[in-house]
């Protein structure tokens, strides 16, 4: 048995010199089992490695909170684990590669988003340090990485905040939180009134839905599959008023419910689709998410060169004519809905080179014109209306200096090396929308859709609080034009329908020109500019002319489809 | 001796006096106006106001006969145009009477149009007997929709003091000079006595009616191409916040503007009549009544020959547009002559108010067949020739009675504050419905939620409330090309079904919606864009009577059609001309073309 030790400043005085289990438990009495395979004595994985052949502990101060912090992860867990500590440092969870090498390339600071150069740990370059006097985005991407993106991959516990609390290394999903981040056990040591804590101390190996959204939420992937907006930052969108009252604010923000993924609506998880390989990495350094070997669509519902699911996947079973797939996570037991030859798109050979996501997506993330602000001067009344961005660091940090009279500069944490650092990045967008749905190729040449990511405008204001750079559109590392960027993805709004036909055909915003005929400096941002990574790209003319052009099969194809009923 | 020298001062002040007297220059033997004895040298307001001629008291009031400046000034009037005195001034009987009693009933005075639409929903009052005079003059106990229009609405109207409160609502109101005087600085050159006084024109430049009209429907930004954004102020400039500021704290994005703004520089009087603007006299109960303009009168003009009268005089006012001599003018649906639209022998010409400049109209023999096509005769123009329209969907309000907040009409402080906030802002894709003249109209969102709070601050769930509205207006974001036949006919929110997908099942039309009100705590069970259900039934209420959206009838043959459209895509196809003809032909005859082209692809 070993013990979670946490509640540190008020227990010291009752350590005891000589550490035994029994003496943990003294205080940490009711203290849950770890888990099977996992019958250490504490000290096996909470005491610091110095002190592991000492019997006795002056106090706490000895104690690792969290043996698979990065930092110890090696020493504690790698006795047994280390196959798999080596699959998950190479893993975009630990590495962060795909963010980090499309936002430096995109601005500027080097040649190539892939292959990657850079990670967040050090399986790769690790990411250089803040440059102390940027004058340029190139110089500026490092530290808006460091406090802006970084906060969410697996080497940092992130802010903390209602639906946000988690921790670091292979606890960041083995260890379940809850969304308020109280500890619901009978640890008798911990307070579970105050935040922090895991729901118990306990590993598993089923990681549910709720744990996932701690780091997959805003408009990312993971929160559109529950349909999870954002709302607007300004003070005018804390709504709605709930009995009188705001609801609180899970991830940050409020949130709009929107149509959820039909496999969270049937009640799957995340795991359900997303196995281990997706998850923990093969091993192999990815450059960018749709790399990584996943779960295909077709593996259970079949497709345009299978009709029938993958017989391979452990969890499909045939049962006479059906199919059933079983949840890892709740046991429950799905009939497979197979690739239907009825439906009239699907029996069209060009749409062999369509994701099934461009026309079974219902909604998409469509954030267009990212404002970017990094201020190190302490000038703080223009964000009065603007304090909730997503991030509760920058909200408690406004709050508190838009009531003093006196401010300081501003301080934000640096995610990867954890210290408070001078200046702070404020952030907005031009629109956000969800039913624009552009299309472009993904970087296995299929029809996907694209989503802005994103269409950067930095700033930069010095201690001084001059004006270092204005709103500048940053320029991609290898001289191709501006770095914005739209990128394919999977929209996880997946509809049991898909949309109709001219979800693209015949579709000017699908085709990539945008929502006007005419354009304004800000409507002009609901044009695509080309993915970062080579291998993947906008509609070429041909492309985007055979979409808005009619053929004599096109029509008849799609009145068939118009006179289609499903089931 | 002494009563000598007195009596002698006297005698040569009394000389002085009469020789002063006899210098001040009169223009007319008009009135007996002495104001000019200290404000001498005053520049006109207008050519058709000389101060030469008409003094100042006329206009301003005053006592004329007092060489003293706290006697003359006493009952002076700052503003002539103000409503309050109006009828002294702009409107004695030898000078305006008939507009200033128009004026006064117009809603831009009276505000029935706002009060009336709250009232309704609000309370379900159907008869409107409420205006603003008379809640200005009654200090009746008032009810929450009117506590809302006091505190939150009427800081915009015409009886509002000009500079009274501050920002932009202190450049509001101010009566007849509300809009016939442009803001400017009153500029003093020497002390009292010579300064240039404020311009009455009735060129009245748009930023006049944009001080007001940029709320709500905010057609006076959008005609200009301002979408009022969600508050972002990006892209910043230099260590602030976006300069594409509107009041408020509100920011603006750009969209594509009218095309008549875009291309023709047309200004908001190039359209909107005398007329229209400042009422026929008639106590309308909404703005769109008492608007007089529409597509039709300058697109699809009737020319009449006009000798003299109101054109004459109102083209010799506005001192650009050419005069009326041998030429015919277009005339408005209620009559009154549009004097800028003029009909020069074959070739018809429409000038700009602001500035004189001609712009030729092509203005077809016969209409287009477009727009004569079998099935859209019900089409406003609007319906397919604006190219956006901003939404603003799920108003929520909190009204704290254990708060206070001023009254803009009383001025003064009263319990019960206002807090607004919202669920999302769109512009695109414009909602489509049948508006209260039968025609079919775009919509926009008006959806109430109110959570009440009483004196102890203890919310009271009974008293809130939750009113879903779609509203038609003509957002003036004209473009010369239309929306595509999809772009309606099979566009789940065009159709007013809101965003998502429309799809068949078991033979019947099925919606999958976006937006998950009920998840998103909105207490309904329908998204906010949607207007109707695939069934027709509606969903939300309409601020006018007759106003609706389309019912299962009208979805079943709109939707009906776009299974016909990319073949049969022409305005002038001839399955279009019967349609219903057509589908019969089609469903019984094998032998059409396309069920030949159908057997080729089909499996």
């Amino acid at each position: 048995m070993f013990f979670l030790l946490l509640a540190a400043g008020s227990l010291q005085a009752v350590i005891p010199e000589a550490v035994t289990d029994g003496d943990c438990l003294n205080c940490h009495e009711g203290i849950e089992h770890i888990g099977k395979g996992h019958d250490f004595d504490c000290r096996a994985c909470h005491l610091k490695r110095q002190r592991q052949r000492v019997d006795s502990i002056q106090d706490h101060q000895f104690i690792i909170r969290n043996p698979s912090d990065p930092e110890h992860v090696d020493f504690f867990c790698g006795t047994c684990h280390q196959e798999e500590i080596k699959l998950i440092n190479a893993s975009l969870h630990a590495t962060a590669a795909g963010i980090i090498n499309q936002t430096r390339y995109l601005w500027g600071a080097q040649k190539a988003a892939y292959p990657p150069e850079y990670s967040a740990n050090s399986t790769l370059k690790p990411l250089p340090e803040a440059v102390p006097h940027p004058n340029s985005p190139k110089t500026l991407v490092d530290d808006f990485l460091r406090r802006k993106c970084l906060r969410c991959h697996i080497g940092t516990k992130g802010a903390e905040g209602i639906g946000l609390y988690r921790a670091s290394g292979c606890a960041s999903c083995h260890v379940l939180y809850s969304d308020d981040g109280k500890y619901q056990g009978h640890d008798r040591a911990i307070d579970s009134e105050k935040a922090g804590y895991p729901i118990r101390h306990r590993f598993v190996r089923r990681i549910p839905l709720f744990q996932c959204l701690h780091c997959h939420n805003h408009n990312h992937v993971g929160g559109d599959y529950v349909g999870m907006f954002e709302h607007d930052y300004d003070k005018s969108y804390r709504s709605p008023v709930i009995e009188g009252y705001t609801a609180p604010r899970p991830y940050g923000l409020d949130y709009h419910y929107l149509a959820m993924d039909v496999h969270a609506e049937r009640g799957m998880e995340c795991t359900d689709c997303h196995t281990k390989t997706d998850v923990m990495g093969t091993g192999t350094v990815y450059g960018y998410e749709a790399e990584v070997p996943k779960t295909q669509c077709s593996d259970c519902h079949g497709g345009f060169c299978q009709p029938t699911p993958n017989k391979a996947v452990a969890n499909i079973k045939s049962e006479g004519e059906a199919f059933l797939f079983r949840s890892n996570t709740s046991g429950r037991k799905f009939k497979l809905a197979l690739f239907s030859k009825d439906v009239v798109s699907h029996n069209i050979p060009q749409h062999k080179e369509v994701r099934c996501g461009a026309c079974h997506a219902q909604w998409s993330y469509q954030d267009y014109g990212l404002s970017v602000m990094r201020d190190d001067s302490p000038d703080y009344g223009k964000w009065a209306r603007l304090l909730i961005q997503g991030d509760p660091y920058l909200e408690g940090f406004l709050r508190k200096e838009l009531n003093r009279v006196a401010n300081q500069p501003p301080v934000s944490p640096d995610w990867l090396d954890g210290n408070m650092k001078p200046g702070i990045w404020y952030s907005g967008w031009r629109a956000r929308r969800w039913e624009f749905m552009p299309l472009g190729l993904d970087s296995k040449g299929k029809y996907a859709v694209l989503r802005p990511r994103y269409q950067y405008f930095v700033s930069y204001i010095d201690k001084n609080g001059d004006v270092v750079l204005d709103s500048v559109a940053p320029k991609r590392g290898d001289g191709k034009g501006v770095g914005w960027a739209f990128m394919p993805y999977r929209p996880h709004t997946i509809s049991p329908v898909g949309r109709k036909c001219e979800g693209c055909h015949l579709n000017e915003t699908a085709a990539g020109r945008g929502i006007f005929r005419a354009n304004t400096c800000d409507s002009e941002l609901f044009l695509p500019s080309p993915p970062a990574i080579d291998h993947m790209r906008l509609l070429n003319k041909k492309e985007r002319d055979r979409l808005l052009r009619v053929t004599e099969e096109y029509r008849v194809k799609r009145f068939l489809d118009e006179l289609t009923t499903t089931r | 001796m002494n009563n000598k020298a007195i009596l002698i001062i006297l005698l040569f002040l009394g000389i002085l006096l009469i020789y002063k007297e006899h210098k001040t220059q009169k223009g007319f033997p008009l009135p007996e106006d002495r104001c000019m004895f200290c404000h001498k040298d005053v520049s006109d307001p207008d050519a058709s106001h000389p101060v030469s001629a008409f003094g100042c008291q006329s206009c301003h009031l005053g006592n004329p006969f007092s060489l003293d400046k706290e006697r003359g000034h006493l009952t002076m009037v700052k503003n002539p145009g103000d409503l309050s005195v109006v009828d002294k001034t702009c409107g004695k009987p030898d000078c305006h009477p008939e507009v200033v009693i128009r004026v006064k009933n117009s809603v831009m005075a009276t505000n029935r149009g706002i009060i009336k639409v709250l009232r309704y929903h609000w309370e379900g009052v159907e008869k409107n007997d409420i205006d603003l005079k008379t809640l200005m003059v009654s200090g009746e106990k008032k009810t929450l929709s009117v506590d809302l229009y006091t505190k939150m609405c009427a800081g915009c109207h015409l009886w509002k003091k000009r500079s009274s409160m501050g920002g932009e609502v202190a450049r509001r109101g101010g009566g007849c000079s509300g809009c016939h005087v442009p803001d400017q600085v009153r500029a003093q050159t020497h002390g009292v006595g010579h300064f240039k006084h404020p311009k009455i024109t009735t060129r009245i430049p748009s930023e006049t009616c944009t001080r007001c009209h940029n709320r709500s429907a905010r057609i006076g930004l959008s005609y200009f191409g301002k979408f009022e954004s969600e508050g972002y102020g990006t892209p910043y400039e230099g260590n602030e916040l976006n300069n594409r500021r509107l009041s408020g704290g509100r920011f603006y994005i750009n969209l594509p503007a009218d095309v008549h703004h875009n291309k023709a520089k047309m200004e908001c009087i190039d359209c909107h009549t005398e007329k229209g603007v400042m009422g026929d006299g008639k106590r309308y109960d909404s703005l769109k009544d008492q608007v007089d303009i529409t597509c039709e009168a300058c697109h699809k003009p009737d020319f009449r020959e006009i000798k003299g009268g109101l054109a004459e005089k109102l083209v010799f006012l506005n001192k650009r547009v050419p005069r009326i001599v041998n030429k015919e003018v277009a005339i408005s649906k209620k009559g009154s002559p549009l004097y800028n639209l003029q009909k020069v022998g074959e070739a018809v010409f429409f000038y700009r108010k602001m500035d004189g400049k001609a712009i030729e109209m092509k203005i077809p023999a016969r209409e287009e067949i477009y727009h004569r096509m079998t099935g859209h005769e019900r089409l406003s123009c609007q319906a397919c020739h604006s190219s956006w329209i901003p939404q603003c969907y799920g108003c929520h309000y909190t009204y704290r009675q254990d708060q206070r907040q001023v009254d803009w009409l009383s001025k003064r402080e009263s319990s019960g504050s206002w807090r607004e906030l919202r669920s999302y802002l769109r512009f695109s894709k414009p909602t489509l419905g049948i508006n209260s003249k039968n025609k079919v109209a775009l919509f926009s969102p008006c959806q109430i939620y109110v959570s009440q709070f009483d004196e102890e601050g203890r919310y009271l769930p009974k008293e809130s409330l939750k009113i879903f509205t779609m509203t038609s207006f003509d957002p003036h974001t004209t473009q010369k090309e239309s929306r595509s036949c999809l772009d309606c006919h099979g566009d789940a929110k065009s159709l007013g079904l809101g965003e998502g997908i429309l799809h068949k099942q078991g033979g019947n039309w099925r919606f999958r919606p976006t937006y998950d009100a009920w998840r998103s705590s909105l207490g309904i069970h329908f998204p906010l864009d949607a207007f109707v259900t695939v069934d027709g039934k509606p969903l939300q209420a309409t601020s006018r009577k007759g106003a609706r959206p389309f019912n299962q009838e009208e979805l079943k043959r709109i939707m009906a059609l776009n299974s016909c459209l990319p073949c049969h895509s022409e305005y002038k196809d001839k399955v279009y001309f019967n349609f219903d003809e057509s589908i019969k032909r089609f469903q019984t005859e094998k032998d059409l073309p396309c069920w030949e082209l159908i057997g080729k692809y089909a499996p």
